[in-house]
């Protein structure tokens, strides 16, 4: 029996597949190359038409991301991620037997993954999926830093470190930094589910920085008085609603 | 009454050489007569018919023979009446004895010891209230003597003081309780038959010095008791204060409209200076008016309340005071911007507000005094006002001084203050600068040198450019030793080399275009402004497509100042909230080099592009 895997690279970088198929030339008796997909769809279409063994794919990719291709998959091959970012250190990538190299490939780091693939065990399909989803989750979108507000014919940048709270009046959403306040046209709601985790719902209209709080009082009726860091020392009344959230954040 | 004594001579040598049929009435009691006559309100009244006397009230026959005897005496003074008891009804003279004890004659001012009537002729009718003294007997009897002879002369002299302290039935002070020879001689005088030619004569006689005597005491008399003659400042004070209020702020306005329509300062100074004068004036002359009105008694009904000669002495010397007024602003002015100590300042400020002004006075009283043969009272006159000038001026040169002491060293303190702010700022500027200098993306290198690695096996020439371009853009973006500013042309070629790194890696995925108006290319631009964008365009445009990517870069000139457009065709901007920090590293750039002055703004529609306006440019 043949050994050697049945390999597709796929990345959408011609310099990077380049590289890789060089390297993976490196050890012919492992790696098969039997073909090389430029993005997603691409691949998408490759690996079901060939039904590779193994698959060396860049996270990074416009179009079809990683999760989504494998989501459309019958049957998932093994997967070797490459990826120029490399913090994407999961321990999970260990132990369920998927590899990840970071980008530029070295040709020690491969030799590393060829001794692991003749260990592996094919994980089942649910493991990969859940890895997968996870390393997406991650990546998904890179973390928001700054919010842009247009006034007029001009753009605002404000940094999220900056901004206090923000608080919906009926037609508008106040942005408060330290020193101004803007007007946006995004509601609350939206601006909560793109907003990263520090800031915190804690009334029907106030989002609050949770990194800009400096303290936070017990008040009547399951309610909070949260004291910001700023120089007027504002102070925001929280919803009895949001009581629960509120705990859990500080963590009592 | 010296006056009058020396002018006793004259008048009998005048009217003896003037007068026709003469014989020169005697002072006593005529002057007395013309002066009791000369009372606007109560001139001399006496009666004309026959005087009944009836005694009422609780009378005892003592009293009665005293009035008895009284009535008498008084019978051998008048010559054209007669004065006795009646015993019917037809009295016009009621002596009426009340009850009331009085032990103090001074208390009873407001007791009334007599009602005397007018009729047509004089007095027709009489009542007498005698009260209960408790003095001995005979000055009862004195007391009722004066007033009885009172009662036919109405009247009383005007041209005493009270402390002139004369004795005589006809004071209006205290009058007095026994009949003197004098107040004889007047009854005499009054109730002759000559008497009403007499009057004329006398009055002519002795109207300069008695009259005139009467109207110095009724003005001094005023003088002493009319409150706001007294104290006249206390009216004048007020509406003076709320005009010069009124007139600074009309010059403020005039300041205002003068500063935006004329530019020379000297010129605004002038018209400015115009019309604080005018306004000064104005003020002035009403204050001096209204002064003069309430202290200048009956004679301000011959006199307009304004008076041309106070209109005329303010204009005039406004008008020389005009030039003046430049000298002391181009003095001050020096003084102002000179950088002195503060202790020299206001030891100038002292001096020019103190001698300055008081040097123009004195000369011009200098120059008075000795063209002037005048005489010395006047001389001492003179030099009186000098004196109060100069403790005028040298009093508000120490306020000004002071104050002004005061003034440049806050100044002083306020300009540290700024000096060190904008010390601070410079260096939270600096801070800034450095802090979005080293934002390169470290993607970018790990991609590029990835690239680099691969191709050096395939395409030494396409390394060696990359390698080479990655080295000069490092080298532009940290080698900056604090330069902020760069020109359009270095910005754009690093842009170039950017875009031709990534055009390696992407291969035909990436194509762009560079739009640069040749005349744009050395105007000045902030370091590291253009690549973040462009890296933007690439990052979220490009690399999100699968085909074919297009970047277009624009600089241009229009009227709303300089244009940056960046293209691309990728996927739309967000809405809302933007990762990665390129994007905010532009606009804190254009914030910290321009404030308010450059513009940022994106489009999807019609085409997606991200926009720099930079005014003024």
């Amino acid at each position: 029996m043949d050994s050697r895997y049945s390999t597709i690279i796929i990345d959408d970088e011609p310099s990077a597949r380049d590289r890789l198929e060089r390297l993976l030339g490196m050890f012919p008796e492992t790696f098969q190359v039997i073909a090389i997909a430029k993005n997603g769809n691409e691949a998408k279409q490759l690996i079901n038409t060939h039904n590779p063994d193994l698959i060396f794919l860049d996270i990074e990719m416009p179009g079809l991301n990683g999760f989504q291709l494998l989501e459309a998959l019958k049957t998932i091959p093994i997967v070797v991620f490459c990826t120029a970012f490399d913090q994407y250190t999961l321990k999970a990538f260990e132990t369920n037997s998927l590899d990840y190299l970071v980008k530029p490939v070295r040709k020690e780091r491969l030799e590393t993954t060829v001794k692991k693939l003749k260990l592996f065990n094919r994980s089942s399909n649910e493991n990969i999926l859940n890895t997968i989803r996870n390393l997406s989750e991650l990546k998904k979108d890179s973390p928001m830093t700054s919010l842009t507000i247009k006034k007029g014919d001009k753009m605002v940048f404000i940094k999220l470190e900056d901004v206090l709270y923000f608080e919906a009046s009926e037609k508008y959403v106040t942005v408060y930094t330290k020193y101004e306040k803007h007007l946006s046209e995004q509601s609350l709601l939206s601006l909560q589910q793109k907003l990263p985790d520090q800031f915190l719902r804690v009334h029907r209209s106030i989002i609050v920085n949770t990194n800009q709080v400096k303290e936070v009082q017990k008040y009547f009726n399951n309610r909070f008085i949260i004291s910001l860091n700023n120089n007027s020392k504002t102070s925001i009344t929280t919803g009895r609603t949001y009581n629960e959230i509120i705990k859990k954040w500080m963590g009592i | 009454m010296k006056y009058t004594f020396s002018l006793l001579p004259f008048c009998l040598i005048f009217s003896f050489c003037f007068s026709q049929n003469q014989t020169n009435l005697p002072e006593k009691p005529w002057a007395d007569i013309v002066d009791i006559n000369s009372n606007h309100y109560v001139p001399l009244t006496k009666w004309s018919k026959r005087i009944n006397v009836k005694l009422e009230g609780s009378y005892t026959e003592e009293d009665s023979i005293d009035v008895e005897r009284i009535l008498n005496k008084l019978n051998t003074y008048t010559e054209t009446i007669t004065l006795g008891f009646t015993k019917t009804d037809d009295a016009n003279f009621k002596i009426k004895f009340l009850d009331t004890i009085v032990t103090d004659n001074s208390k009873g001012k407001n007791r009334i010891d007599a009602r005397l009537m007018h009729g047509k002729e004089g007095y027709d009718n009489a009542e007498l209230y005698i009260y209960k003294f408790l003095n001995t007997e005979s000055e009862n009897y004195y007391g009722l003597e004066a007033r009885i002879a009172k009662a036919l002369v109405g009247g009383h002299l005007s041209r005493y003081t009270v402390n002139d302290k004369i004795s005589s039935i006809f004071s209006p002070f205290k009058a007095s309780e026994t009949l003197n020879k004098n107040d004889i001689e007047i009854i005499k005088a009054v109730y002759k038959s000559d008497f009403e030619k007499n009057l004329k004569i006398a009055e002519k006689q002795f109207k300069d010095s008695i009259l005139k005597t009467i109207n110095n005491r009724e003005i001094a008399e005023r003088d002493r008791i009319l409150w706001w003659v007294r104290n006249p400042i206390s009216i004048i004070f007020l509406p003076t204060l709320i005009l010069t209020f009124l007139f600074i702020f009309v010059v403020g306005k005039i300041r205002n409209k003068v500063k935006s329509k004329v530019k020379q300062s000297w010129i605004q100074f002038g018209i400015i200076a115009l019309f604080a004068l005018l306004f000064a004036d104005i003020v002035v002359i009403f204050s001096i008016s209204l002064y003069d009105f309430l202290t200048i008694p009956d004679n301000y009904r011959k006199f307009g309340f304004v008076r041309k000669d106070t209109v005329l002495t303010t204009i005039v010397l406004s008008v020389l005071l005009l030039p003046f007024l430049y000298l002391f602003r181009f003095i001050e002015l020096k003084i102002q911007k000179s950088s002195k100590t503060i202790l020299t300042k206001s030891i100038l400020v002292f001096l020019s507000t103190g001698f300055l002004p008081f040097f123009c006075f004195f000369g011009f009283y200098f120059l008075a005094n000795f063209f002037n043969e005048l005489d010395v009272s006047v001389k001492q006159n003179n030099y009186l006002m000098l004196s109060k000038f100069f403790l005028f001026f040298m009093s508000i040169a120490s306020i000004r001084a002071i104050i002004g002491y005061f003034i440049f060293k806050e100044r002083n303190l306020v300009l540290e203050n700024k000096l060190q702010l904008s010390r601070l700022r410079e260096l939270h500027v600096q801070a800034e600068l450095k802090s979005l200098q080293s934002q390169i993306n470290p993607h970018f290198l790990y991609n590029a040198l990835n690239s680099i690695a691969e191709l050096s096996h395939t395409d030494a020439n396409k390394t060696e450019k990359m390698a080479l371009s990655l080295s000069d853009l490092f080298r532009y973006s940290i080698n900056r030793q604090g330069k902020q500013m760069s020109t359009v042309k270095d910005e754009v070629e690093m842009v170039q080399t950017y875009l031709e790194i990534e055009q390696i890696r992407f291969g035909d995925r990436l194509e762009f275009t560079i739009e640069i108006d040749e005349n744009l290319e050395n105007e000045a631009l902030p370091m590291f402004l253009l690549q973040p964008l462009v890296e933007n365009a690439v990052k979220h445009g490009i690399s999100k497509l699968e085909t074919h990517g297009v970047i277009k870069l624009a600089i241009n000139k229009t009227d709303k100042g300089l244009l940056i457009s960046v293209y691309d065709n990728g996927p739309y901007f967000p809405e809302g909230l933007v990762s990665g920090y390129g994007l905010q590293s532009v606009f804190d750039l254009l914030r910290l080099s321009y404030k308010s002055h450059a513009k940022l703004n994106w489009h999807n529609q019609p085409e997606k592009k991200i926009e720099i306006i930079i005014d003024n440019f």
